[in-house]
């Protein structure tokens, strides 16, 4: 059970004078839900992209499945089995909810230029069996009612949805999720935490979860890790996380109760 | 779930059949334009054929792909002087250029010489632009108008092939609309097959946003890199089949000014759009020969 999927050996990011990530070192163990908290600035989110390969590293190592994956470029990192949502909600403006999701078969390269061109059987089987996933998969996000329309017209909490399907439907064995809950209700707030329970119970993916919101990280990570100025101030179980001392002055503040 | 499978099916069925439809229409519509319009008319008519191959190969890179080239007018060079290489008569080449033996000679079939046209804008296209695809936004526009300069450059200077500024005379009438025609429609069925399939969704999405392109696993220089090839490949067809039109080629056939009326046709008709390629084809084509007497 608690074999190694993702471990980062100090990982180190500078931006010109700024050292945003800094000797950064934790393990990830196959299926764990990782909380990655902090405040602002902590480096989270450059950790991410670091790890996705949108950010070159300054030094240090990413070791994914025991593969060295430091010098991959983001859409390698996309192939060997590591999805990302970015903070803020991406999606393909001007183009449906199916489209969107489509692109996502990218990597499962089942057909070759010449199937496209003459649309062969090999073709049609192919795109009418990722037709059928993405609806499944649409289906279990309650979002199987917008497949047709554009992303632009539909509220923040389908898109935020429809954001995480498309990393779902990459058939990723990481997950690195930035702030799902960021901007949402409470209602959808709930929704998407059962989303991303479902995402690590059920779909048995590896989660590291960047959140502020103390309430969805407090029930459901199994272990935490505290950032600040690019290093880690504790790690632990929520539990432990939450006495800390150096969490409650640097995070979570004096008055922070469960 | 099933009512919309279904109805997709029903859907694609009925497309192709009526595609079919509308091409056998379109064909013998194209037979009786061919036998009734007069000299003047039936030009206007291949012109237009040809910038709509010109469009939809714009289309490819300025439009879905998002890398806005103004390259284009030394690629329709590279092209045109290719295929009049290939075909001119013995005669004219032995006279007035020095090629070597074998090019001297060489009399390609139209079919192949329109191909070699275009893959060797291919070629022109990809060495010049490739290093060039560092670059974002402005710069490549700028880097890419480099195409058109070098290219009207070695058009004029390297004598012993291109006959300097005078150009390359005589080259054979052989385009005729059915050429013209057939070229249009395959490459409208060429971009709309992978437009719905695998490629043709990583170059839309490197368009809309490469870092999320990137993010779902679309090598982005390798797709950019094929969107250009696809692209510049045609547009060495369009200048291979202007040059069988017009009968000669010169420097200054495809400046500035033609890679703008060509991007005139793309705004036009709406970017990233077949039909408002044709469309915008059809729109610049007629205006312009409205305004010529002016």
């Amino acid at each position: 059970m608690s074999e190694e999927i993702l471990k980062l050996v100090k990982l180190t990011k500078k931006f010109g004078g700024l050292t945003a990530v800094k000797d950064f070192s934790m393990t990830l163990n196959k299926g764990e839900l990782l909380g990655l908290i902090g405040p602002n600035g902590a480096g989270k989110t450059t950790t991410f992209n670091l790890i996705s390969g949108n950010l070159a590293v300054s030094s240090g190592n990413i070791i994914y499945q025991n593969n060295d994956i430091t010098d991959l470029r983001p859409d390698q990192v996309a192939d060997i089995g590591i999805a990302r949502t970015f903070q803020n909600i991406r999606l393909m403006s001007g183009m449906t909810v199916l489209e969107n999701m489509q692109l996502a078969f990218h990597i499962w390269n089942d057909y070759n230029i010449l199937d496209t061109i003459f649309r062969t059987k090999k073709f049609k089987i192919k795109e009418k069996k990722y037709l059928e996933e993405i609806n499944e998969t649409l289906k279990h996000f309650n979002i199987l009612d917008y497949k047709n329309d554009k992303v632009d017209d539909l509220p923040p909490g389908i898109q935020r949805k429809a954001d995480i399907t498309r990393a779902i439907l990459l058939k990723p064995d990481l997950i690195l999720l930035d702030e799902p809950t960021a901007g949402m209700n409470p209602s959808e707030t709930d929704e998407l935490v059962e989303i991303i329970k479902w995402i690590n119970k059920d779909l048995k993916i590896s989660t590291i979860l960047v959140e502020h919101d103390m309430r969805v990280i407090m029930n459901i990570c199994s272990r935490i890790i505290v950032m600040e100025n690019g290093d880690i101030i504790a790690e632990g179980s929520p539990e432990n996380v939450q006495a800390d001392k150096k969490v409650i002055e640097a995070y979570l503040g004096k008055s922070y109760q469960v | 779930m099933k009512l919309t499978e279904n109805h997709s099916d029903n859907f694609f069925k009925n497309r192709k059949k009526y595609t079919l439809v509308i091409l056998f229409i379109f064909f013998i519509l194209l037979f009786i334009l061919s036998n009734s319009l007069s000299g003047y008319y039936y030009r206007i008519l291949l012109l237009f054929g040809i910038n709509v191959i010109l469009t939809l190969s714009l289309n490819i890179t300025n439009g879905y792909a998002n890398i806005f080239s103004l390259g284009h007018g030394g690629l329709m060079l590279a092209g045109g002087y290719t295929t009049a290489l290939l075909t001119l008569p013995v005669e004219f080449k032995a006279n007035t250029l020095s090629l070597p033996l074998w090019l001297e000679q060489a009399q390609v079939p139209f079919i192949f010489s329109i191909i070699l046209a275009g893959i060797v804008a291919m070629i022109v296209g990809l060495t010049i632009l490739l290093p060039a695809f560092r670059l974002k936004g402005h710069y490549f526009i700028l880097a890419s108008l480099g195409i058109n300069i070098i290219m009207i450059n070695i058009a004029e200077n390297v004598r012993p092939i291109t006959n300097g500024a005078t150009g390359l005379r005589g080259a054979p009438p052989y385009t005729n609309i059915w050429w013209i025609f057939g070229i249009a429609i395959f490459l409208i069925y060429l971009i709309w097959t992978l437009l719905t399939a695998r490629f043709g969704r990583a170059i839309k999405a490197i368009g809309k946003d490469q870092g999320l392109a990137e993010a779902m696993g679309v090598n982005s220089a390798k797709y950019k890199a094929y969107a250009f090839m696809i692209s510049s490949f045609f547009t060495g067809v369009g200048g291979a089949l202007w040059t069988h039109l017009i009968l000669t080629i010169s420097p200054s056939s495809f400046d500035l000014l033609v890679v703008f009326q060509i991007i005139m046709m793309l705004v036009i008709g709406g970017v990233s759009s077949i039909s408002g390629s044709i469309l915008g084809a059809a729109i610049i084509t007629a205006i312009l020969e409205i305004l010529q007497p002016l």
